[in-house]
């Protein structure tokens, strides 16, 4: 395994003791993987990976475990985490106008990734960056190198940022719900890339997004999160052809799709994510909004359980295989 | 060519303030109670005629006025009643060099003491010495130049006779100390709490999270991306705070008896010396012009999206 988490918690202190927004998360991502992770906002998926690079929020009280390539992540000390981001380790954010420095040249923030990590000189740095630019597809890239950030379309920011994350090539990389601010033509073509990089550079991936349809094309597993925990992996096609927790399931069928019948309104899950402050660790916290919840649900935690290969489900409704 | 079309843009604008400031200034002084030659001892009425038509002021004001702008375009700020054998050009030439001396260190003295509190504080946030900083700050904002001078000058000057409690002496460093710091007190405290304030919502943006997630050091982080951001408030503050060592510094030269520009604008007003006061508004409108001009170009260099067009 490339990356191996387990039992990843992270807390910030609040009023009176803490909330915890991961309670326990286990997830791998094997070399040349694409792991999707789902969950609305707030369900923790971007905090898991946050965490694991020492970018937390301050304050943030991080346990459990984190291997990645060997090295334990958790614990360790930044100047060796700065060593890792970047580097072997690439982060893609969601753009909004701020996900780059407004006051500096796009070349001078994409050459300083190789300055910086790889001790280039800023020539050899600048060709490089104009290179990965030309392989991402951005129209004019040596006249964007010296642009600023808000000279730049929204889906050209973001590929600015994704050429950002692949200097150094990495051999893992976190994109944070990465085309969710674009136009659906701008939204396809960013997936293509990755799939593109996935096949020829051999990159892990690991896609976080509210978005089903976007994880579906890209992924090979995928993990869905609720209130800080996973609460249903599977294989990609396994999980959208037989997904087993009734919060899977409720978010699939909120889907929709061209080949169902038309018109009529979308189902929904009735009621609101729960706040993270709220969460229990006696009962599942999905519960209170399941169809088909029965009085264990409210006073056991259901652990994750196999149903299947690799599909692992935390329900009390869903019988082991 | 932009940029010079800005700037003689601002500089056409710039003339009709200084314009406006010179007419309000003229006939607010002459709508003051008294004049130049009204002194203690009255003088003889044949004498003080005399006087007036020597200085055309026997003339109607709208005449005076016209004679004034007159001058003025070609560059003669005319003669002073208090000091009749000097020009008021001669007189500014005079104080100009303390005044400036002591309101340039004062200035920069503020930016860099109150930046690096600023930061000092923004990095240990929440922690005793950001309440103390913080809390020395408010009291420096609270606190006017006519408090801290006389403070500082019974302090060092006569309790620890460290420093000359009055004066210019030969100009030497140990005489500026003193008049620099109470001038600079005041924008220090405030340059330091929009640092701070600055840099804590710099550090919370986005874009310095991705320049974490590139794994750069955090020194990179603050001083290529956290702080050119950060710095903009105080640049723009840089304008007020022109104003206020301006304002201050005629005080405080009058407090250490400082033979600056805002001393002879001081005995100017209390004269009735028209000229004189006159000068050293126009001096000083447009040095508050001038500066802040320089603030807006340096704006625009740091924030490329103040800038019109490619």
């Amino acid at each position: 395994m490339l990356l191996e988490v387990s039992g990843l918690r992270v807390a910030y202190p609040a009023r009176g003791g803490e909330v915890a927004v991961v309670r326990g998360v286990d997830l791998a991502v094997a070399p040349g993987e694409c792991l999707g992770i789902v969950g609305e906002s707030g369900s923790g998926k971007s905090q898991t990976m946050l965490a694991i690079l020492g970018l937390a929020g301050p304050g943030a009280r991080v346990s459990g475990s984190a291997i990645f390539a060997g090295e334990e992540l958790v614990g360790m000390p930044q100047s060796r985490l700065q060593g890792l981001r970047g580097d072997r380790i690439g982060l893609v954010f969601q753009d909004s106008i701020t996900g780059l420095t407004p006051h500096m040249r796009i070349g001078d923030q994409l050459a300083e990734v190789l300055v910086v990590h790889r001790g280039a000189s800023p020539g050899a740095a600048r060709a490089e960056a104009l290179q990965m630019l030309e392989v991402l597809q951005i129209p004019e890239p040596a006249y964007r190198l010296g642009q600023y950030p808000h000279e730049l379309s929204g889906g050209m920011r973001q590929r600015v940022m994704i050429a950002m994350a692949l200097l150094c090539r990495p051999a893992l990389l976190i994109a944070d719900e990465p085309t969710t601010a674009l136009d659906t033509t701008v939204q396809a073509a960013i997936l293509r890339s990755f799939a593109k990089l996935k096949a020829h550079a051999g990159t892990a991936l690991v896609l976080i997004s509210h978005d089903l349809g976007v994880v579906a094309g890209l992924a090979d597993r995928v993990a869905v999160m609720y209130a800080g925990r996973i609460v249903e992996s599977a294989p990609a096609e396994q999980l959208f052809a037989t997904p087993r927790h009734p919060y899977t399931k409720g978010l699939l069928a909120s889907m929709p799709r061209l080949d169902g019948p038309p018109g009529g309104p979308l189902p929904a899950i009735e009621g609101q994510p729960p706040d993270p402050a709220a969460v229990a660790d006696t009962g599942c916290a999905f519960a209170p909004r399941c169809g088909i919840a029965r009085p264990a649900c409210m006073a056991d935690l259901p652990q994750p359980a196999a149903v299947g290969p690799a599909h692992r489900v935390a329900c009390h409704a869903v019988e082991p295989a | 060519m932009r940029l010079l079309s800005f700037i003689l843009g601002r500089a056409a604008v710039a003339l009709l303030t200084i314009l406006v400031i010179v007419t309000a200034a003229f006939f607010l002084t002459r709508l003051a109670p008294g004049g130049p030659f009204d002194a203690e001892v009255d003088l003889d009425p044949l004498v003080r005629a005399n006087l007036e038509r020597t200085y055309g002021l026997d003339q109607p004001i709208g005449i005076q006025y016209r004679r004034y702008l007159g001058a003025l375009a070609a560059g003669d700020l005319g003669p002073s009643t208090t000091y009749p054998d000097r020009g008021v050009s001669e007189l500014i030439a005079d104080g100009l060099p303390v005044s400036l001396r002591i309101g340039l260190a004062a200035l920069a003295i503020a930016t860099a003491a109150g930046m690096a509190a600023g930061i000092f504080a923004a990095r240990n946030r929440n922690r005793p010495v950001d309440a103390l900083v913080m809390g020395v700050a408010s009291l420096g904002v609270a606190l006017p130049a006519f408090v801290v001078a006389p403070f500082l000058t019974l302090l060092f000057g006569i309790y620890l006779s460290w420093l000359p409690v009055a004066g210019w002496g030969d100009g030497s460093l140990r005489h500026w100390v003193l008049p620099v710091v109470s001038l600079a007190l005041p924008q220090v405290a405030a340059i330091a709490r929009l640092t701070r304030g600055a840099m804590l919502e710099t550090l919370s943006a986005d874009f310095v999270r991705t320049a974490r997630a590139k794994g750069l050091p955090e020194r990179r982080v603050i001083s290529a991306h956290v702080l050119p951001a950060a710095v903009l408030p105080v640049v723009s503050y840089l304008g007020p705070a022109i104003a206020g060592v301006l304002t201050g510094s005629v005080i405080v030269e009058q407090i250490f008896a400082l033979p600056g520009l805002g001393r002879f604008f001081v005995q100017g007003a209390i004269n009735r010396d028209y000229g004189l006061v006159l000068g050293i508004v126009i001096l000083y409108a447009s040095a508050l012009i001038l500066l802040n001009l320089l603030v807006d170009l340096a704006y625009g260099w740091l924030d490329p999206r103040t800038r019109t067009g490619r």
